[in-house]
């Protein structure tokens, strides 16, 4: 496993792309990065990454205007925060990593797998929707009517919603920022079998059968679409780890210490 | 129209993204960003350059591994290119552009609409593919053998391969630089309707009915699924718009006038 690069530690920001991401470097172990996606932040998943640090250690960054990062200018969409992403990496001279994501951060690690796989050492991906497919009823009808949803927040997106008011730097943006998000939740992720028989690196694909969203037999297409692919699957589990956190942090570092 | 940045003159080559990519600004006019694709370079679209090069102020870059450029790291596909394209106008401090790409290039056009749309000042794309949906039978028969006929290359792609020989600063890494752009053409582009309908600045679609990849009803679904596109058809123009360069450019100019 190479050796993780030499990093501030604690939370910091930096100025990606034009605006400034906030980042966290905890844990001690081999270096992974952890990828939240859009709508959350570091600390919508605080109990997950607290996981990972027991045996990692841990870069997190907030995408463009998700939790402590600002809202920078123009979309946010998967290929706009993986891009950020690379520069992240650039900018601290990370050659290439080991990533988990989840949700949305694991649509991001498909993004990084497919056009950026030379940035990267390994991918886990839990929860991770490839294409609208993928969702089940209440996902797609969530997807739908997620522009009105966000209007008045209740269940998950009222989580989103008062973490962002408590951490954001300007939680007045939220409405802007989850304007952005919709548009992109509308129409993405968008990857195809193709597409996904284009990677190269290794992958694990963390699957369950309570993810309110995502369909188990999305997970099983998605680790069958990817050549090598392994499959961890979590009976029980639901979108988010929860109690399988512990679990979950696991099975990524027998994972990548096998890679 | 904003005033174009002092750029250099000439041919000139930059680091980016770990490759030195060759780049020419020529011409007199606004500015325009000419964006060639993926196994061609500026010196296969040489005529069409010079004539856009009448009107505007051409900034052009050969693309990872293409033409004058060097090969670099990773992947080559319409994420990778765009995000280069960013870099390059990042490195020239230019905020907004007007871009024009042609095949590959308007497949990046079509990323820079949607995933970098806040660098956009319009995009104009000629014989651009939005999904494997829009090829014809041709098309379609000519990306499903493209690795195979990668390796014993005659029409167009023996004329890219001829092109690269003598400009190229390592002829020898084409079998390379093929294999990647033929796991990018066997899977891409995979943009859907839902995606191009996000789209929110200025397009216009060069449309033709002679072009042997595209079919002519795709470029008419294109500008009916990005809100406001104009389109600009060509009875006779093939892939490559030859002798009617001159009436494209001059379209594309009106285009970018009336913004």
């Amino acid at each position: 496993m190479p050796k993780p690069p030499v990093l501030p530690r604690g939370g910091f920001i930096v100025r990606i792309n034009g605006f400034d991401m906030y980042c966290e470097v905890e844990g001690e172990g081999p270096f992974l990065v952890f990828l939240p996606g859009a709508m959350v932040c570091v600390d919508v998943f605080r109990p997950l990454v607290e996981a990972f640090r027991k045996r990692f250690t841990v870069l997190t960054a907030d995408a463009s205007g998700q939790g402590r990062s600002a809202l920078g200018a123009g979309p946010i969409t998967y290929v706009s925060m993986a891009d950020d992403l690379v520069r992240l990496f650039d900018h601290l001279g990370i050659a290439e990593a080991d990533c988990f994501g989840i949700g949305d951060g694991g649509a991001c690690g498909l993004q990084l797998l497919i056009d950026f796989s030379d940035r990267v050492r390994s991918a886990s991906l839990s929860s991770t929707a490839f294409s609208h497919w993928c969702y089940t009823a209440f996902g797609k009808d969530f997807i739908r009517r997620m522009p009105e949803l966000v209007k008045s927040p209740t269940g998950i997106l009222k989580v989103f919603y008062d973490v962002y008011a408590q951490v954001s730097p300007a939680p007045e943006r939220f409405m802007e920022m989850a304007g952005r998000v919709a548009r992109t939740w509308a129409s993405a992720p968008n990857f195809n079998k193709a597409m996904l028989a284009t990677i190269e690196k290794p992958t694990l694909v963390i699957s369950s059968d309570r993810d309110d969203f995502v369909t188990e037999a999305a997970f099983r297409r998605l680790a069958a679409c990817i050549p090598g692919a392994r499959l961890a699957h979590f009976p029980g589990m639901a979108h988010v780890p929860g109690v399988f956190r512990d679990a979950v942090a696991g099975a990524v570092a027998m994972f990548v210490g096998a890679v | 129209m904003p005033n174009p940045p002092a750029l250099p003159r000439g041919g000139f080559t930059l680091p980016i993204n770990g490759f030195d990519m060759y780049c020419e600004v020529g011409g007199d006019g606004p500015l325009l960003v000419f964006l060639p694709g993926a196994l061609v370079g500026v010196d296969v679209h040489r005529h069409l350059v010079e004539a856009f090069r009448k009107r505007f102020t051409v900034l052009t870059g050969d693309a990872k591994g293409q033409g004058r450029s060097t090969l670099g790291r990773g992947p080559i596909t319409y994420v990778s290119m765009t995000s280069d394209v960013i870099r390059l106008l990042d490195h020239f401090g230019i905020g907004e552009a007007d871009f024009f790409g042609i095949g590959d290039g308007g497949v990046c056009g079509f990323h820079l609409l949607v995933d970098y749309s806040h660098r956009v000042r319009s995009v104009s794309m000629s014989g651009a593919p939005y999904s494997h949906a829009a090829y014809t039978q041709f098309g379609r028969d000519f990306i499903d053998r493209i690795g195979g006929r990668m390796l014993a290359p005659t029409g167009y792609l023996k004329v890219f391969r001829d092109s690269y020989a003598m400009t190229s600063p390592n002829p020898a890494q084409f079998d390379e630089v093929a294999r990647r752009v033929a796991k990018t053409w066997g899977s891409q582009p995979n943009f859907n309707k839902a995606m191009l309908a996000t789209i929110e600045k200025p397009a216009l679609v060069i449309s033709c009915d002679r072009d042997e990849f595209i079919s002519e009803a795709a470029f008419r679904r294109v500008a009916a699924w990005i809100p406001k596109a104009r389109l600009a058809h060509f009875p006779g123009m093939g892939h490559l718009p030859a002798m009617f360069r001159d009436a494209l450019v001059a379209k594309v100019a009106d285009f970018v006038a009336s913004i």
